[in-house]
């Protein structure tokens, strides 16, 4: 089964995907997956069981729920998109990027969901070889960025430079390797579900541990 | 020979001494314990290990992080003086003081437990009423109630208390308002059964 958007697999599109990651190494790409693929998707993620994440004394700190995915354990529908999001879309973000990237090492796909008062503060995803990060928005729902959960982008005078509502069938893509920008998602104070795969891809040349602790 | 734990667990009341003869307990009562062991107890409870506590979304009616602690029946020399009187408090005292302001007989339904509800940044609760409960509030700070971890009071929200008793009769519904700030309100939950 190919979860990929036939968009996406036109060589003209990558590069031009391409030309725009050279200007500006913070995108957003839609459609990314196939025709009826995010709806299946997001029926299958429903049906699963959530952890939670919470700190709230840490360096930063965070409040969501997570559903680690490890496709080598079973050979449902979401065990499979994870094997293809590991491999496949790995390599479609590395011909976008041009970069070498690989998965992490430790197997798995994060599933993250955000719900009422979730957060995650300021913080960059510098570090531990990662080179792009990435959302894959599986939200159906549009809300203002004032009920939060946005994806925000902060400089390093405190204010905002962009915000990103989680998205539906989207990609977003940023650099973490040189620019590793500030960025957050301000507390959910509506009962709303923000859904994303996210975590990222990573330099297999570099050294140093890798983590998925913190996926936006 | 003089009993040993009578040097430590002397059998005082843990609540205030002027709420002894109250022939009827207001439902809020502040200066709830004997003077000093709010400041003791606080110490003591921050110290347990309270992890998040909640139901997974949808079926969410609040998160907030959370210890019910066990403590043996007859105390250990070693155990914190506050925590002892604390179940002191939690057996017997406000079982009684919610006795007389409810004017029905009750009991702690879970003897010998503290149960520390504490709200952090992300918190909040809400539920539609249950049996006879209190909450004993333990949180020393004030701030707006635009920052939330405030307790809904009627038609108003209001700050979670130091030192403050809130019996809330069964049927009543305890609602805590989501906490947007790195902030902390605490206190102990218990309910009480006939």
């Amino acid at each position: 089964m190919s979860f990929l958007h036939p968009a996406l697999q036109d060589p003209d599109n990558i590069a031009a995907i391409r030309q725009a990651w050279d200007n500006n190494p913070r995108l957003r790409i839609g459609p990314v997956l196939a025709d009826g693929v995010p709806e299946t998707l997001l029926e299958a993620l429903r049906q699963q069981t959530f952890q939670l994440q919470a700190t709230h004394l840490g360096e930063f700190n965070h409040l969501y729920w997570v559903n680690p995915i490890r496709p080598q354990d079973g050979d449902t529908l979401l065990h499979r998109f994870a094997a293809w999001l590991r491999q496949d879309l790995c390599q479609l973000v590395a011909d976008i990027s041009g970069r070498a990237l690989a998965p992490t090492s430790t197997g798995q796909v994060i599933s993250t969901l955000y719900g009422y008062g979730c957060y995650l503060d300021i913080h960059n995803d510098g570090g531990d070889g990662r080179s792009v990060a990435f959302v894959l928005g599986l939200t159906p729902e549009a809300w203002p960025a004032s009920e939060g959960g946005h994806l925000e982008f902060i400089d390093a005078q405190g204010e905002i430079v962009e915000q990103r509502p989680p998205g539906w069938n989207t990609l977003d893509l940023f650099d973490v390797a040189q620019q590793a920008p500030l960025h957050r998602i301000p507390m959910l104070t509506a009962h709303r579900e923000r859904r994303v795969f996210s975590g990222w891809f990573y330099n297999p040349h570099a050294a140093g541990a890798e983590s998925d602790s913190t996926p936006a | 020979m003089p009993d040993p734990h009578a040097l430590v667990f002397h059998n005082h009341h843990a609540t205030h001494p002027r709420l002894l003869d109250a022939a009827r307990t207001p439902l809020c009562i502040q200066d709830a314990l004997a003077p000093g062991l709010a400041a003791e107890a606080i110490e003591a409870l921050r110290l347990l290990p309270a992890g998040p506590h909640c139901p997974e979304p949808p079926h969410q009616t609040g998160l907030h992080w959370r210890c019910d602690a066990g403590l043996p029946s007859t105390p250990y020399l070693q155990s914190l003086p506050a925590l002892v009187r604390l179940q002191r408090a939690v057996n017997t005292d406000i079982p009684a003081l919610a006795s007389r302001a409810l004017q029905t007989p009750l009991r702690a339904a879970r003897p010998d437990v503290l149960s520390l509800w504490q709200f952090n940044k992300g918190s909040w609760y809400q539920d539609s009423g249950g049996a006879h409960r209190y909450i004993l509030e333990l949180t020393g700070a004030r701030w707006p109630p635009e920052w939330g971890g405030h307790r809904r009071q009627g038609e108003q929200w209001v700050p979670i208390g130091w030192d403050t008793l809130t019996i809330i009769p069964e049927g009543e519904p305890l609602q805590v308002s989501l906490v947007r700030r790195h902030i902390s309100a605490f206190f102990l939950y218990g309910e009480l059964s006939a």
